[in-house]
């Protein structure tokens, strides 16, 4: 159909408006494909293409509608299953108890089973850790393809740590930190959980690298401060780990566990 | 129809309809305008988030074509949205059920 010009202009402001949203692109192309099909329709209809266009856009509703209503969607628990993500999010509460837990048996008792057990918690702190970032992901619709691939970084990255010595270690701790920080900018795009904890949550890693860049560039050792901004990411993250595990236990079908409102969505 | 009326219930519509499907976004809400006669009035724009919502959910998969040039993205049920809509529908049917026998009751005798 021939473009007069209203619904290209509908269509930057849609962009506009949903700029913040990860599937922005997709939500401009659905709108753009109904709005030529409904304008389409109208003049085989007898409108010229002028009054088409017009209704076309009226009956679609404002962009700033649009973008609203997306973002209501997408916080809206009740079709979202939240059983996994529940899940998640007790793991993300755990997750630095095992660190405490772990590191102090792992310091405290030189060797043995008391000693083995430490170990492990501290092992175990890492699955729990990315099965936490699932879990946010997961709550924020999948992120797209930029989150599906920062998701397999941060899936990726523990194992980077039997590489090479050192050099596993770091290469590990940024992959993870990248990944971590992009699924926070996409978190926060998305507008579903509190900004708070999201930044806090990507605020340590990059703390720490920072700290760690100015101590040494200043000639001193950073050893012993560099693993205080962690303390930040571990508020963040225990602070969405509580979010996730204190919402309503939803399934897949969209059922309700435990509520007098199920079926109500 | 006011938007508030249908509030809940625009799931197990959006469900019932794709059922059907795959069916286009556009074909959705023509699908919805036909089969009501035009009783739901809401902006058509606001159907899109809802399938979002409900493909997020696991619920419905899509995928998209290119049609005249444009991009189009088709809606169908997944497994799960076969066995969410039979559930809502059977939800729907009792509570349908329950406000009829409540609104559709004859009003208690009085004497003349």
């Amino acid at each position: 159909m021939a473009d007069h010009g209203l619904i290209s202009a509908y269509l930057r402001e849609l962009d506009y408006s949903v700029a913040r949203l990860p599937d922005r692109a997709d939500i401009v192309a659905e709108a753009e494909d109904h709005l030529c099909e409904e304008a389409d329709r109208l003049i085989r209809e007898g409108r010229t293409p002028m009054e088409a266009e017009a209704a076309a856009v009226a009956r679609f509703g404002s962009a700033a509608l649009i973008a609203r209503i997306c973002v209501i969607e997408a916080k809206r628990g009740a079709s979202v299953p939240t059983t996994r993500t529940r899940a998640a999010g007790l793991a993300a509460l755990l997750t630095p108890m095992l660190l405490i837990v772990g590191q102090y048996l792992n310091v405290s008792v030189d060797r043995g089973f008391v000693h083995g057990i430490g170990v492990l918690l501290l092992t175990a702190a890492v699955p729990a850790f990315i099965y936490g970032l699932w879990g946010l992901r997961a709550r924020h619709g999948g992120l797209g393809q930029l989150g599906k691939i920062a998701m397999a970084c941060a899936i990726v990255s523990p194992f980077l740590v039997f590489v090479s010595g050192y050099y596993g270690v770091f290469t590990a701790m940024g992959l993870l930190t990248l990944a971590v920080v992009v699924l926070v900018i996409e978190m926060l795009r998305a507008n579903v959980l509190p900004v708070i904890p999201l930044v806090l949550l990507a605020v340590g890693p990059i703390g720490v690298i920072a700290l760690v860049a100015a101590i040494t560039a200043a000639g001193g050792d950073a050893g012993d401060v560099a693993g205080y901004p962690m303390l930040l990411t571990t508020t963040g993250f225990v602070w969405l780990g509580w979010h996730l595990w204190s919402e309503q236990p939803v399934d897949s079908t969209g059922h309700r566990h435990g509520s007098l409102a199920a079926g109500a969505t | 129809m006011r938007a508030d009326v249908l509030k809940g219930h625009l799931d197990l519509l959006l469900l019932a309809i794709v059922e059907d499907g795959p069916f286009h976004g556009y074909a959705v809400i023509e699908e919805l305008r036909q089969r009501t006669d035009g009783a739901i009035d809401l902006p058509e724009g606001t159907i899109y988030p809802a399938l979002h919502r409900l493909e997020r959910a696991g619920l419905l998969a899509s995928t998209w074509s290119e049609v005249n040039g444009r991009r189009r993205r088709s809606y169908t049920l997944t497994t799960g949205g076969k066995k969410a809509a039979r559930e809502k529908r059977r939800e729907w049917s009792a509570f349908a059920l329950t406000v009829q026998r409540v609104v559709g009751a004859p009003a208690w005798p009085t004497m003349a």
